[in-house]
């Protein structure tokens, strides 16, 4: 449910934004000149927003595609991010995009076209080398889908462009579109997973941990490369064996020569989104944790962080190729 | 608290009778009347002087953790029946162009148009906006008090193209009290959402209290009031952590303690 549909004039007749307000017979909508107009007045309250956020429309001109910050990828030596939408469906706590924008409405830039030219260009300027793009970096990539259409679009573009790869990042069970259509190595899909117990207490409206592994084995055994992402590692005093627990639901169902990629990391969050996301959950026990700054980033103390990075990885390695492990130098 | 801005008595009667307001008669500047929970100003006529007892007031209400508002009044309209109700989803300032969205939050039981906020009284109608005069200057004070989720306008239409004359004042309040119950429904909600901003704030007695048991710096303030706003959101009871703490003689052992009891709390999310 949306609260409210905005709506930039300058979209307002595009194909996809017509279909999508098809989808919201019974909304009120607004136009509105650009989506700047809604989504960054200060005097908002992102906790507020995000029981009954609203969508907004719009078209991105600008820094469509940006470089991924250092140590962000899979082994790829050209990594590149874009986001087709701002914040997500989801609410899980940890998520840095509480502290990120001042409005929890959904932005959704409808020019796909456009991004997809930058993404050309992309791959152009470092041909013949393979170049990867993240998705999923301000949102999650396919839980929208039935109202973006972003994989219906992007995934037969990366397709059909060759030395482009894309990873989808996700924690929905939307894989609909994908099976509809012949797979393509060049596009993983990395699921995002935190055991049970911080499943239950921090990732709220995000389908359970069962449901997204049978998406992952549809996925895989459509012959999909598909990733995992242990992101963020919270602690608790039976996180190892949770986690046991997860790596072994997750291997009883999938078979790990089909996995693509592995990453994990620990719970942290840049100094200023942590305070920002503090102030605006008070209550919340995650960020009364035994927490530390370390450069410039807020986490666990660094010898507890490598006690859960370590248990999990000797955990992983009993499943996986170790040539599959990236270990992860960012946060989702 | 919630705070009600009407520009005119006659818009402000059926709220006043309502909810069984009392004129104070401890304050000049504007006319206020209140009960318990909610108060409300009557600005008079324009986005000055609507501004300007948003201000007031809030000034008036400035040891209240949180502030819900609504400003309420009579509109003209391109075609919109006389008499019909409307919230108020996107604001423009003729003079300024300048726009402002209150944001939906729960679910409104009113017609959704957008209005724009006239610097004089005007015959023009056009169908895509609602006319008045005091939205823009109350909205854009209001939310350098409170976020816009907690401010919102409700207006009433009172002339159309067809209609212009102008009310008399009996007509205009008998026009917005016939729509009391759903203004009430709406009121009720947004106080709600205001409550939830209340609830994670730490009362100023119970702040005051813990202050007087040490001398606590600027920073040490900052840190007690994030651990205190933990302890308390998980029940903990005020007075029974002062008197836990009333053993230690300095601030830096009382915020250790009430880290420990944090970190105890939090270990296991
Ligand atoms: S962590 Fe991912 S799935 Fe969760 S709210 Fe953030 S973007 Fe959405």
């Amino acid at each position: 449910m949306v609260s409210c549909v905005y709506v930039e004039a300058a979209v307002r007749d595009h194909s996809r934004t017509q279909k999508i307000l098809d989808r919201y017979r019974q909304t009120p909508v607004v136009e509105i000149e650009h989506h700047g107009e809604v989504f960054n007045p200060r005097a908002q309250n992102f906790r507020l927003q995000k029981s009954n956020p609203a969508l907004i429309i719009s078209s991105k001109h600008q820094r469509r595609v940006m470089s991924a910050p250092e140590g962000y990828g899979l082994g790829g030596q050209h990594n590149y991010y874009f986001s087709h939408m701002l914040n997500c469906l989801y609410d899980c706590r940890y998520c840095f995009l509480q502290g990120m924008y001042p409005s929890a409405h959904q932005v959704i830039f409808v020019n796909y076209e456009d991004f997809a030219d930058s993404i050309t260009e992309a791959v152009e300027l470092h041909a013949p080398d393979p170049v990867w793009f993240f998705s999923g970096y301000d949102c999650d990539s396919l839980a929208y889908e039935p109202v973006t259409r972003f994989a219906e679009f992007f995934v037969p573009f990366i397709a059909r462009t060759e030395n482009s790869w894309l990873e989808l990042r996700t924690k929905s069970t939307q894989i609909r579109q994908l099976l509809k259509i012949e797979a393509c190595q060049r596009v993983v899909t990395a699921f995002s997973f935190t055991e049970a117990y911080s499943h239950a207490k921090l990732e709220h409206g995000v389908p359970s941990i069962a449901k997204r592994i049978e998406a992952m084995k549809a996925l895989s055994e459509a012959g999909w490369p598909i990733g995992l992402r242990f992101d963020p590692l919270v602690y608790h005093d039976n996180f190892t064996q949770s986690f046991a627990r997860l790596i072994e639901q997750i291997f009883s169902s999938i078979d790990a020569s089909h996995i693509h990629s592995v990453s994990l990391g620990t719970f942290r969050l840049p100094k200023d989104n942590f305070r920002q996301i503090q102030r605006l959950y008070p209550d919340e026990a995650l960020f009364a944790q035994k927490l530390e700054l370390n450069n410039a980033m807020m986490g666990y103390p660094l010898s507890q962080e490598q006690t859960m990075i370590n248990d999990c990885e000797s955990l992983l390695m009993k499943y996986i190729n170790p040539e599959t492990y990236f270990p992860c130098e960012w946060y989702e | 608290m919630l705070i009600w801005i009407a520009a005119l008595h006659c818009e402000a009667k059926p709220v006043i009778d309502f909810y069984r307001l009392k004129k104070s008669p401890a304050h000049r500047g504007f006319d206020l009347y209140q009960n318990d929970d909610m108060c409300l100003v009557v600005s008079g006529i324009g986005k000055t002087s609507a501004a300007a007892a948003t201000a007031w007031v809030a000034a008036l209400q400035s040891t209240c953790a949180s502030t819900a508002w609504i400003n309420l009044g009579i509109a003209g309209a391109a075609s919109h029946e006389i008499g019909s109700a409307f919230w108020v989803s996107k604001i423009t300032c003729k003079s300024t162009g300048q726009n402002y969205y209150p944001v939906p939050t729960f679910s409104i039981d009113f017609n959704i148009s957008a209005c724009t906020t006239l610097d004089q009284a005007s015959n023009e109608y056009q169908p895509s906006t609602l006319y008045e005069m005091e939205a823009s200057g109350f909205f854009a004070t209001a939310t350098r008090f409170s976020s816009a989720e907690l401010i919102h306008c409700l207006k009433f239409v009172s002339d159309n193209q067809h209609q212009q004359s102008r009310f008399e004042k009996a007509a205009i309040s008998t026009l917005i009290n016939q729509h009391m119950e759903t203004i009430d429904k709406f009121a009720k909600n947004l106080q709600l959402l205001n409550q939830q901003c209340m609830n994670l704030k730490i009362d100023n007695t119970v702040w005051q209290s813990i202050l007087e048991q040490a001398r606590f710096s600027m920073t040490q303030q900052a840190q007690l009031k994030t651990v205190l706003g933990y302890l308390l959101s998980q029940g903990f009871d005020a007075e029974a952590l002062c008197q836990q703490v009333s053993q230690r003689t300095s601030s830096r052992e009382i915020l250790k303690q009430l880290n420990q009891i944090r970190l105890d709390q939090s270990r296991n999310l």
